[in-house]
């Protein structure tokens, strides 16, 4: 098992740059995932640790051994590739063999330890068939299979859930987690979907154009975004956002906008970095899961400046709760609320704000105030 | 189906149907014409055989076709073997690997498409008599050589459509580039291949300049040469001719018809993703 780590990290290519001086670290055992939308450098982070692209500047290192000159292939890591990459004239056992044959292990050794991996994901009955005799589900354990048997010191999984349906992926992801549980090897896993990121990462790096963001635990990211673009990208459906001003009125805080006008709670409100932005433009964030119907009981009661008139205009019953899509003057918000909800579509409908978990990002840097 | 719609599908059949008569009548004279006396040829050319008269083909292997054959056979065998294992790599070169000026060198390969074999024909005999060099190495160092650009094409346009991760992954996996080549690409790409082996097999098995130049041992004639010597300067017995010819059309027809499905899958990579 190692750690990987790399350092000041940047990629070029001609006049684009992929990667602009990064910096992270997957602990030993660590679950490490790098998300972000297409095309924010993640992959090309994986394809460096990988050794398949060459770093413009900076360091990797695996364990202790700094490994920018070293080939892939002693680098001591196996790949999952986002379309599986099988040798499509192979067998499933000649998959799985073939870096082991390279190695010039012994036929025995080989054997046992393709049968042993194979027996672990529940792929030893398709030893024989050839990637295109495979379903999604089976190549991409063929795929995981041949990562597994070669017993490296990290896995580096390219986006491998990202081509199995809906259900599938689900069932997938749980099943990683299980075998990443199992085998305790360090991993690193990018994917540009934030519902995995969160459920499988013991840490997550969030990434955008060539930088990371933020890395830290699901968790932490989620209560506490460094940025308007984290508090947006992690969660489903993504936080709402209102360009507001902050005011004071006797004594107290005021986020307000044009047909809205809601008060900070008073931990914030006294923040310094809040009172130092006073009449300036802020952009208010609350997550759906914040909102709550005020005709039923909930963990908001209402009081000054926390209600909301809105006006319903989208309903989606998603069973255990209601994805409401509601309208507040010019301002559009996304609730989620509890399936009780008499929500109607065109009907008004008033709702509470958890103004203590709301969020303030400065208007121009997008940084977090509080 | 309309009266329409049938009439216009009988007329596209029936023109492919004229078309592919066009182009296997002269294969149907010749299997025709190889079993009938040579007299009756002169006098009926498209007349049909009443009996079947096969001492043509005595004739044939009596003036040594055999041997010709098993000489054909040898030399285009191993171009075609050496040209497979030289473009091969180079194919993967071009297609897979960055390296300076890599368009300008395959550029330059291809430019030897551009070459026509009768304008290189006297400074290779001078090439090769100063080498040293005869009869089958004179001959299938230049069917290296011409048939080695078109290759490189076919190949390289073959070998880009293979999926760059498959390179990657058997790249992680521990092999060099000739393990890739070998143990990855070339199997996947067996239908440019089949679709190369072929093309160079027809053109070498019929190619005449080169081996009528270069090869002086009688003993040494591939087929085209070896046919030209059934005919004399002032007598041609035709019967003969007929049957060595169609004696020399079968192998290439038997390798078409096995290799068919693979020739239209290579000619087309790289059209339809």
């Amino acid at each position: 098992m190692a750690r990987v780590r790399v350092a000041n990290l940047s990629k070029r290519f001609g006049q684009t740059e992929a990667v602009t001086s990064v910096h992270l670290e997957a602990k030993d055992h660590e679950f490490l995932v790098l998300v972000g939308p297409s095309g924010c450098g993640k992959t090309t982070i994986l394809r460096m640790i990988a050794g398949l692209e060459e770093p413009t500047a900076g360091d990797i290192y695996i364990g202790d051994r700094r490994v920018n000159d070293v080939s892939p292939k002693d680098r001591d890591i196996a790949m999952v590739f986002q379309n599986y990459a099988l040798y499509p004239h192979m067998t499933v056992y000649d998959n799985m063999a073939f870096s082991l044959r390279l190695s010039k292990l012994p036929r025995e050794q080989i054997e046992a330890g393709v049968h042993e991996a194979a027996r672990m994901l529940g792929i030893d009955e398709l030893l024989d068939r050839r990637p295109g005799q495979l379903s999604g589900g089976q190549r991409q354990r063929v795929a995981v299979g041949r990562a597994v048997v070669r017993e490296p010191a990290v896995f580096l999984m390219d986006e491998p859930l990202s081509n199995l349906d809906a259900k599938l992926r689900i069932q997938t992801r749980a099943e990683l987690i299980k075998l990443h549980q199992r085998l305790g090897i360090t991993t690193v896993y990018v994917t540009h979907d934030q519902v995995e990121a969160m459920t499988m990462g013991d840490r997550i790096a969030v990434m955008r154009h060539g930088e990371v963001q933020q890395c830290d635990s699901p968790q932490a990211i989620f209560d506490r975004p460094i940025n308007r673009f984290v508090a947006g990208f992690i969660g489903s459906p993504p936080m709402n956002f209102i360009d507001a001003t902050l005011l004071e009125e006797d004594g107290a805080l005021f986020v307000t906008a044009p047909d809205l006008r809601l008060r900070l709670p008073h931990a914030m409100a006294e923040d310094e970095g809040v009172r130092r932005r006073l009449g300036d433009p802020v952009v208010f964030g609350i997550r759906p899961t914040d909102i709550h119907d005020a005709s039923l009981p909930g963990p908001v009661s209402p009081a000054d400046g926390n209600t909301l008139n809105t006006v319903v205009e989208v309903v989606e019953p998603m069973g255990a709760e209601s994805m409401v899509y509601l309208r507040a003057g010019d301002h559009s918000l996304v609730a989620s609320l509890d399936s009780a909800t008499r929500a109607e579509e065109g009907r008004p409908l008033d709702v509470l704000l958890n103004m203590d978990k709301c969020h303030l990002f400065d208007a121009q840097s997008e940084e977090t105030i509080v | 189906m309309t009266r329409m719609r049938r009439l216009r599908v009988i007329l596209h059949d029936g023109l492919f149907a004229l078309l592919a008569l066009v182009f296997m009548l002269p294969l149907v004279w010749t299997a025709v014409g190889s079993l009938r006396p040579g007299g009756d040829l002169r006098i009926a050319p498209w007349g049909l055989p009443t009996t079947l008269h096969l001492q043509n083909y005595q004739a044939a292997w009596q003036g040594r076709i055999g041997l010709y054959l098993l000489n054909s056979t040898a030399v285009t065998v191993i171009s075609v073997v050496v040209i497979i294992a030289l473009s091969a790599p180079a194919a993967y070169a071009f297609a897979r690997l960055r390296f300076p000026a890599s368009a300008l060198i395959l550029g330059f390969v291809l430019t030897g498409l551009l070459i026509p074999a009768h304008a290189v024909l006297i400074p290779l005999y001078r090439l090769n008599a100063a080498l040293g060099v005869g009869d089958y190495l004179a001959i299938i160092g230049p069917y290296v050589a011409f048939g080695l650009p078109l290759s490189v094409l076919l190949l390289r346009a073959y070998f880009v459509e293979v999926p760059a991760e498959l390179m990657e992954a058997a790249i992680i996996d521990g092999a060099g580039h000739l393990r890739i080549l070998w143990s990855v690409f070339m199997p996947i790409a067996r239908p440019a291949v089949a679709t190369v082996a072929i093309f160079q097999a027809a053109w070498i098995w019929n190619e005449l300049p080169f081996a009528l130049v270069f090869i002086n041992e009688s003993g040494h004639y591939t087929l085209p040469v070896g046919l030209l010597s059934f005919q004399g300067e002032h007598i041609a017995n035709w019967g003969a001719i007929l049957a060595g010819v169609t004696v020399a059309v079968v192998p290439l027809m038997v390798l078409y018809l096995l290799f068919q499905r693979h020739i239209i899958r290579g000619l087309t990579a790289g059209a339809l993703k």
